[in-house]
């Protein structure tokens, strides 16, 4: 194949299992274009490793975000008030 | 369930007035101290592992914000500029406490898959959906996995995963490129779901 040809295929050739992982965060921030997005749909049905892996890629991160914390400290913003009260008094 | 639950995640109360704050409003202040302090304090506790540490940090930050209000430029929001000091100060600090826990980087790249040709190499564990079930052991297991993760890696999971703040966002409080934030919280994520592997698998 001439280098030309070669490089012309190159935007078209199919995804490999790699290119497709490169491109998980930015299909998960919906940040692919059009072109790049349908390439990968197309790779991810046709590969059951990656579809998998993009499967609990996404649980990871759900995972993540359930581990979230609401509770601070009750007595928290008060404490941090009356520090900056003191301090922005004996600054002034 | 208190309604605080149920507070948009993205965008934290916006109940402070700006213009007064930035030129010295005590009110101003307090009431965006009152808006910020929980959510702030949760992101400095993730990076500096230990409650005492994030509350005089918390404190510290927003000391610093009112001092340096007139560097605010308004090109992000305020709470991005906040965010940016607060997490700098935890950085600084982070330094001088133990991370006997924390993987090292040789330790963080094992974790990551490898490739050879386009193609993985090595087994890839598929996750049992029942596994989810097992809810509370398993936020246990999540976050002491997160807790092992490198500084750099643990900080953008904590402002893109957990508290999810938007990708551009991110690279502005981090003062890096939105590609940058995105691969490096996919190397967080590669890395957490491999440390997971052995629980979910
Ligand atoms: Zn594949």
């Amino acid at each position: 194949m001439s280098i030309f040809s070669r490089l012309r295929n190159l935007g078209r050739r199919e995804l490999t299992c790699q290119d497709a992982n490169t491109f998980l965060a930015a299909y998960l921030d919906g940040a692919l274009d059009e072109q790049t997005s349908e390439r990968f749909a197309k790779h991810i049905n046709r590969c059951p490793t990656c579809s998998s892996y993009l499967n609990d890629y996404e649980s990871t991160v759900d995972l993540s975000r359930a581990t979230r914390v609401q509770n601070a400290p009750p007595e928290l913003v008060a404490e941090t008030l009356e520090f900056l009260r003191l301090r922005l008094k004996a600054e002034d | 369930m208190s309604s605080r639950q149920e507070q948009s995640t993205s965008e934290p109360p916006a109940g402070f007035d700006l213009s007064a704050l930035l030129s010295g409003d005590h009110k101003a202040f307090e009431d965006m101290v009152r808006g910020e302090s929980d959510r702030l304090y949760n992101v400095i506790r993730r990076i500096v592992r230990d409650d005492d540490e994030a509350r005089s940090i918390l404190q510290e930050t927003f000391l610093q914000a009112f001092k340096r209000r007139g560097s605010f430029r308004r090109e992000s929001k305020f709470t991005t500029w906040l965010y940016a000091i607060g997490i700098n100060l935890a950085r600084g600090a982070v330094r001088k406490l133990s991370r006997s826990a924390v993987l090292t980087a040789e330790e963080f790249e094992r974790l990551q898959p490898q490739f050879v040709d386009g193609h993985v190499t090595g087994p890839v564990a598929q996750w049992k959906p029942d596994r989810m079930l097992e809810r509370q052991e398993l936020l246990d297991q999540v976050r002491e996995a997160i807790e092992r993760l490198p500084e750099d890696y643990r900080i953008v999971v904590t402002l893109r995963d957990i508290e999810e703040i938007p990708t551009p966002e991110v690279a502005t409080i981090l003062g890096i490129s939105e590609g940058a934030v995105r691969v490096r919280v996919h190397r967080a994520r590669q890395a957490l779901k491999k440390l997971l592997d052995e629980y979910m698998a």
